[in-house]
């Protein structure tokens, strides 16, 4: 039986369809994100989740109950769901101090005083708060706020955890920390996640599966790797990474870039494609070698940027323009070198 | 390589910040010293038996209590009122929410002094029209509600000055962050657990800051008292002054006797204000919202006709009621007769029109509250630069000038006026209306302060920079950048000084000379001549131009608004 | 063109010394980054330069110019330089045009040649066709064209870029330090760009100065040099992720403390023959593989992330924990997606020595 599942959903706003049919199923213990630019539905899906909104169609379920269904015209309101939720803005109690905070929900569930105890100095333990017990969340650091939101959900030990783009307030640095530290409270408490985000490695880090949206409707659902190395559309390959789109001429099974083709064949074409395509890399997939090189495609570095332990390339095949990054170990070449590009792998869409 | 001599001159900085110091000293500093002086000092030597004795007569002492009295229950009454109408506006589905809103403002509209003279018609123990109705319903010897007194006070009072907790409250309630409560609801929380537990204690200080603010005013408030109290005896500090100086036909004894008590509204004033500063600084959360959402709503369902209704008549007895009553007596032959068609006319309206008196006073408000709002906007300006950008010695003691009349009541600031322009430094404006007009300056330059601070605040120090950086001098950019910038700053302050200028009465009541009445000062005097019919012709004409100014104001404010 | 110097600059604001015996020569024509933490003085050096504070003491020079010297100092509008600041500072109640041709208006340029430099700036960075426009109707990284085409336009030898690309997204971020660089190279002009961001230094800069707390310069070169051969554990710590490995000599060698673990020979001028170094390295100069019979597991895996083109690991070497990288596509293809807590082989690459640290370093 899956923790969570949603069978249908749909939302409009008046005449937008702003979530269109999403079936989904998350296990229990899964870390599962929600990735997508914003406007595309994912912040009001983990609304519909919470009981923040309801929904127009489909149903919701949770360990195979019906929280939310559009078909009997169920609806549990939110503070019955027994879900925790942290917020992108923190949404920390500015009037009640850190131990406070995280006793809230665990007063309102009449807990007996002791077992409340408990709750909260573990919560705040694994949070690394416990010297913070009696401070104000005024004078804390945003980290440490958002550190206050995630143990006040974990201490209801919660049917499922929502995380509304929890990471986006704070700076990169912290950010990277503290993706690991939920990381590793999700093993503690073996804790269900539903995780909102726009940052494709914020989400490719932190989940067992996640899926990418666009207006609405989900694109692709798979592991982050499955969904880096086999995207299903050019819009999931260009959301999830830097990516390269080149169009092309297919002939004798050989693609060609548009009007270069004196350049030479830029990749073998799929089996059996005629005419124009849009061949699409990643700037890491492709190799550079020497200008006398036997094989790989004529091109000229337009641009080198180093960027520490990477170096990036701007370069040129005929008009097009394509990045590349290589590790600095493996050498580099200056701005205004002539090269040939091996492209080690080749994704299709259409032109 | 070219060396760098130090070219020391006298620059735009230094010109805008001797002019402020100048400004402030003259308006604000010498009158508050003076009051100090003159209570404290006689003949140059501390003297505090006269101190003693003032504050030893028991009626002073019983104007102070009352002060206590009225200020307390108007704050504790506007608080509930201003409370339960921000929170039925901005947290559950009551129909029409904007337009009740809105309309909720208008009691800041109606001159309170005028609202208290319309309940007096209508209240006041033997000839109220609303007594004789109750009275004669219920076969009364005595109205059961007896408006002139401190109830009736604090009742007036309240019903004008709730909106500054409305106000404070429905804009907190409103931006509040809804993922405070909506985490306080995941967490398993029900409505009312919220709203006691979380929504209450983040708007605390905001409830607190709007009810000290009806607590000043109220403190400092001459109308209500003057028209509803002084008949029967009962005087707050500031009708207490002007009976005192008024009685003493404005010899030095009776200014004296001013100054203790106005120095005791000064510190009264200041305390409270000290008490605000604490409250905004310890209990401000950060509790406004980043992105914005739609806050929970509470749903009436069945109330939701009821509490509409309620809105309606507190409205309607508050606003509408008191604003009719007032034009259908102004227009009454008699005082007395009852309100029918027949003895109504528009020969009121003719005479007071022939009258010197009241055409010299619409005269007298209309161009004070222009010349005052225009010159006050300008020199805060100019001041609130130097406080907000400039980095000078000695900003802090323009910091402290630019405030301290913030807590000076109307009353002081006349006090202050009368002895620092009668001549003692070679100027005497006394009697005349330019007296009023400074007067003004002094009462209203910390709206303009405040208003330009606020304005000046949102203009970034590198718009400034990146002006001198592109070659503009120091006075180049503050003609090409800092002034249109915070122009709708001034704009704003204009009106929050026009307007209450128009009405004022507290100050200039205190000022006026035999050609320099305000309409304030008119109403004021027609009524205790008892000419309360002409009384309440010429508010009719003032809610007019209140009105007119009002209505015109908003339309450019916001043609303003669209253009920016 | 000019160059920018700083002869033993103090300021300081009341009791808090922001800087003191700042020396510091910025090249004509080179694009100079100085990079520090937040609240470091990099900004007031900048605004030093500007003319918007002045030193207490010291001198400072652009071109053969003295702009500061002592309590006398130049008035910014007569110091001839472009500023770019983090906030825009585009005036919002000028329309784009209004705003680019202000500099040469305050410079009194004849009303066509104003016109024409304005429309030539506007174009440069890519905002043909938005010249009527107000900066609230364009996005933050328009709004930051504007300002940069506004401190180009008057031609300033000089141009001064606070944290120009920090309230922008990513993308946008990227995007625009490749124009900016750009607008160097075919200007010519000097820049001085201030920014606690290491990638945007290290992919923007001729010359990088870091800058620590206490506001003095702890190292100046180019890129390559101050990232692969830092002066100092902070400069290292700074501009990137880096694990730092206490080691012992074991003869010609050094090992990884309480481990058997080789890290090579130290070449470190100063630390001939310690008997106790600290070694640093960069994500990627660790080379991890599975373990095989000949070269069985030195260290655990105790994270595996994928961050998209970046495989990320935190490794266990003995008690200490280091971080290695390999992009993704090697990853796939060699096997190196090595669960959590199973063993695996690191190799290290070009450590940097430094003397040994007090406490056992972990990752940065």
């Amino acid at each position: 039986m899956a923790q969570l599942a949603l069978k249908d959903v749909t939302k409009r706003f008046g005449d937008v369809v702003a979530v269109n049919r999403i079936n989904l199923e998350v296990e229990k213990g899964e870390c599962f994100s929600f990735l997508g630019p914003s406007g595309c539905g994912k912040t009001t899906t983990l609304r519909m989740i919470a009981g923040f909104e309801d929904l127009d169609e489909g149903e919701l379920s949770v360990e195979g109950k019906v929280f939310s269904s559009s078909y009997t015209r169920y609806y549990l309101p939110p503070e019955d769901r027994d879900f925790g939720m942290v917020f992108q803005a923190f949404a920390v109690w500015p009037h009640l101090n850190v131990y406070r905070n995280v006793s809230f929900p665990l007063e309102i569930r009449k807990l007996p005083k002791r077992e409340i105890h408990e709750r909260v100095t573990r919560a705040l333990s694994y949070t690394g708060l416990s010297s913070k017990e009696h401070v104000f969340p005024k004078q804390l650091s945003g980290g440490e706020q958002q550190r206050i939101a995630l143990a006040r959900a974990i201490a209801i030990n919660p049917k499922v955890m929502l995380l509304d783009e929890p990471l986006s307030n704070l700076d990169p640095k912290l950010r990277e920390e503290m993706r690991f530290e939920i990381k590793d409270l999700q093993r503690k408490f073996d804790l269900t996640i539903i995780f909102v985000t726009h940052d494709q490695s914020e989400a490719m880090a932190l989940s067992d599966r996640m899926l990418v949206m666009r207006d609405g409707v989900v694109q692709q659902v798979d592991s982050p790797l499955g969904i880096y190395e086999n995207p299903v559309n050019d819009f999931v390959f260009s959301f999830i990474g830097l990516s390269n789109f080149v169009p092309v001429d297919i002939r004798g099974g050989e693609a060609f870039a548009k009007g270069a083709a004196s350049a030479g064949p830029l990749h073998a074409a799929p089996e059996g494609a005629e005419g124009e395509r849009r061949l699409a890399c990643r700037p890491s997939e492709i190799d550079l070698l020497p200008a006398g090189a036997a094989e790989g495609v004529k091109a000229r570095i337009e641009r080198m940027t180093y960027l520490g332990d990477m170096v990036d390339y701007l370069a040129s095949i005929g008009e097009h323009r394509v990045r590349i990054q290589k590790p600095r170990r493996a050498g580099s070449l200056a701005a205004g070198t002539e090269c040939r590009l091996r492209l080690n792998r080749a994704r299709w869409f259409d032109a | 390589m070219e060396t760098l001599r130090n070219k020391r001159k006298f620059g735009t900085a230094e010109l805008l910040l001797t002019f402020s110091v100048l400004v402030l000293v003259v308006i604000v500093a010498v009158p508050v010293l003076l009051i100090i002086g003159t209570a404290f000092f006689e003949e140059g030597r501390l003297n505090l038996a006269a101190i003693a004795k003032v504050l030893g007569d028991p009626d002073t002492y019983m104007a102070l209590w009352n002060s206590v009295k009225i200020a307390t229950g108007t704050t504790i009454v506007s608080t509930a009122i201003g409370v339960f109408f921000a929170w039925l506006v901005a947290r559950t589905d009551l129909p029409f929410k904007r337009t009740m809103k809105a309309l909720f403002l208008v009691p800041f509209m109606l001159p309170s002094f005028i609202g208290a003279l319309a309940w007096k018609i209508l209240l006041s123990p033997r000839a109220g029209y609303i007594s004789k109705l109750l009275m004669g319903m219920f076969g009364l010897e005595k109205c059961p509600i007896d408006i002139m007194s401190i109830g009736g006070i604090i009742m007036v009072e309240s019903m004008y000055l709730f909106p500054f907790v409305f106000l404070q409250v429905a804009g907190a309630l409103e931006r509040m962050d809804p993922t405070l409560e909506e985490s306080a609801r995941i967490s398993g929380a029900r409505l009312m657990t919220i709203t006691r537990k979380i929504t209450l204690p983040l708007v605390m200080p905001s409830i607190l800051a709007g009810a000290l603010l009806v607590a000043l005013y109220s403190l400092a408030h001459f109308g209500v008292p003057a028209i509803l109290g002084a008949e029967k005896g009962i005087y707050n500090i500031p009708t207490k002054i002007y009976e005192r100086i008024h009685s003493s036909g404005g010899s030095m004894a009776g200014i004296k006797v001013g100054t203790i008590l106005s120095t005791i509204l000064v510190v009264t004033a200041a305390i409270i204000l000290k008490l605000q500063d604490v409250v905004l600084k310890k209990g401000q959360f950060q509790i406004i919202a980043g992105k914005s959402m739609r806050p929970t709503v509470l749903k009436l369902r069945g109330l939701k006709v009821p509490m509409l209704v309620v809105c309606i008549v507190y409205l309607a007895v508050t606003v509408v009621m008191p604003t009719v009553t007032i034009m259908l007596v102004g227009g009454l032959k008699t005082y007395g007769l009852p309100l029918a068609l027949k003895n109504l006319s528009l020969d009121n309206y003719v005479q007071l029109f022939r009258m010197k008196l009241t055409t010299d006073a619409i005269w007298n408000s209309l161009w004070l509250s222009v010349s005052a709002a225009f010159v006050t906007m300008l020199a805060g300006t100019m001041i609130s630069y130097v406080i907000v950008k400039m980095k000078v010695p000695g900003k802090f003691l323009l910091q402290f000038l630019g405030v301290l009349p913030f807590s000076l009541p109307g009353t002081v600031i006349a006090l202050g006026c009368i002895l620092t322009w009668s001549g003692r430094f070679g100027v005497n404006l006394y009697n005349s209306a330019w007296i009023i007009f400074v007067a003004y300056i002094a009462r209203y330059m910390a709206f303009s302060i405040k208003s330009n601070s606020a304005a000046l605040e949102q203009v970034s120090d590198s718009l400034e920079e990146a002006s001198r950086a592109c070659g503009a001098t120091h006075f180049q950019t503050l003609k090409n950048i800092v002034l249109p910038l915070v122009r709708p700053g001034m704009i704003s302050a204009f009106f929050l000084i026009f307007l209450p200028a128009l009405r004022e009465l507290t100050t200039s009541v205190l000022l006026y000379g035999p050609k320099s009445r305000t309409l304030g000062v008119a109403i004021y005097a027609l009524n205790e001549d008892g000419e309360t019919v002409m009384a309440a012709a010429l508010a009719t004409i003032a809610l007019l131009i209140i009105f007119i100014g009002e209505t015109t104001i908003r339309k450019v404010l916001n043609r303003l608004q669209r253009q920016e | 063109m000019s160059d920018i110097r700083f002869k033993s600059v103090r300021k300081a604001y009341g009791d808090k010394v922001v800087l003191d015996g700042l020396d510091l020569h910025i090249r004509s024509g080179e694009c100079f980054v100085l990079v520090g933490p937040s609240g470091c003085g990099k900004t007031v050096a900048l605004r030093l330069i500007a003319g918007f504070e002045k030193p207490d003491r010291g001198e400072i020079a652009i071109g053969d110019r003295i702009v500061a010297s002592g309590k006398a100092s130049v008035a910014p509008e007569e110091r001839r330089i472009g500023v770019v600041f983090q906030d825009y500072a585009v005036w919002p109640h000028k329309t784009v045009a209004e705003n680019v041709v202000y500099p040469l208006q305050m410079q009194k340029v004849g009303k066509d040649s104003a016109k024409t430099r304005a429309a030539a700036a506007i174009d440069q960075v890519n905002l043909g066709g938005y010249e009527g426009r107000y900066p609230s109707q364009l996005s933050g990284g328009q709004q930051q064209r504007v300002a940069l085409a506004r401190a180009l336009v008057a031609a300033p030898e000089v141009m001064l870029l606070d944290e120009p690309l920090t309230n922008l997204d990513a993308n946008l971020r990227e995007e625009m330090r490749f124009e900016i660089k750009d607008l160097q190279r075919t200007s010519g002009m000097t820049i001085l760009y201030v920014t606690h961001d290491h990638e945007v230094a290290l992919a923007i800069a001729d010359r990088i100065a870091v800058m620590d707390e206490s506001g003095s310069i702890r190292q100046v070169g180019a890129p390559a040099e101050v990232y692969e051969h830092p002066a100092d554990p902070f400069v290292c710590r700074f501009l990137g992720v880096s694990s730092f490995l206490p080691a012992v000599r074991a003869g010609g060698e050094y090992l990884v403390e309480g481990t058997g673990v080789s890290l090579g020979a130290c070449q470190a001028p100063g630390l001939e023959g310690a008997e106790r170094v600290s070694a640093a390295f960069r994500p990627m100069d660790i080379g991890i593989s599975r373990p095989t019979g000949r070269r069985p597991a030195n260290a655990t895996v105790e994270r595996m992330s994928l961050l998209g083109p970046i495989v990320d690991y935190l490794a266990r070497v003995g008690k200490h924990s280091v971080r290695c990288q390999v992009q993704t596509e090697e990853a796939v293809a060699r096997d190196l997606l090595i669960p959590e807590g199973a063993g695996c082989v690191l190799d290290f690459f070009d450590a940097k020595w430094f003397a040994p640290e007090a406490p056992a370093g972990e990752e940065a």
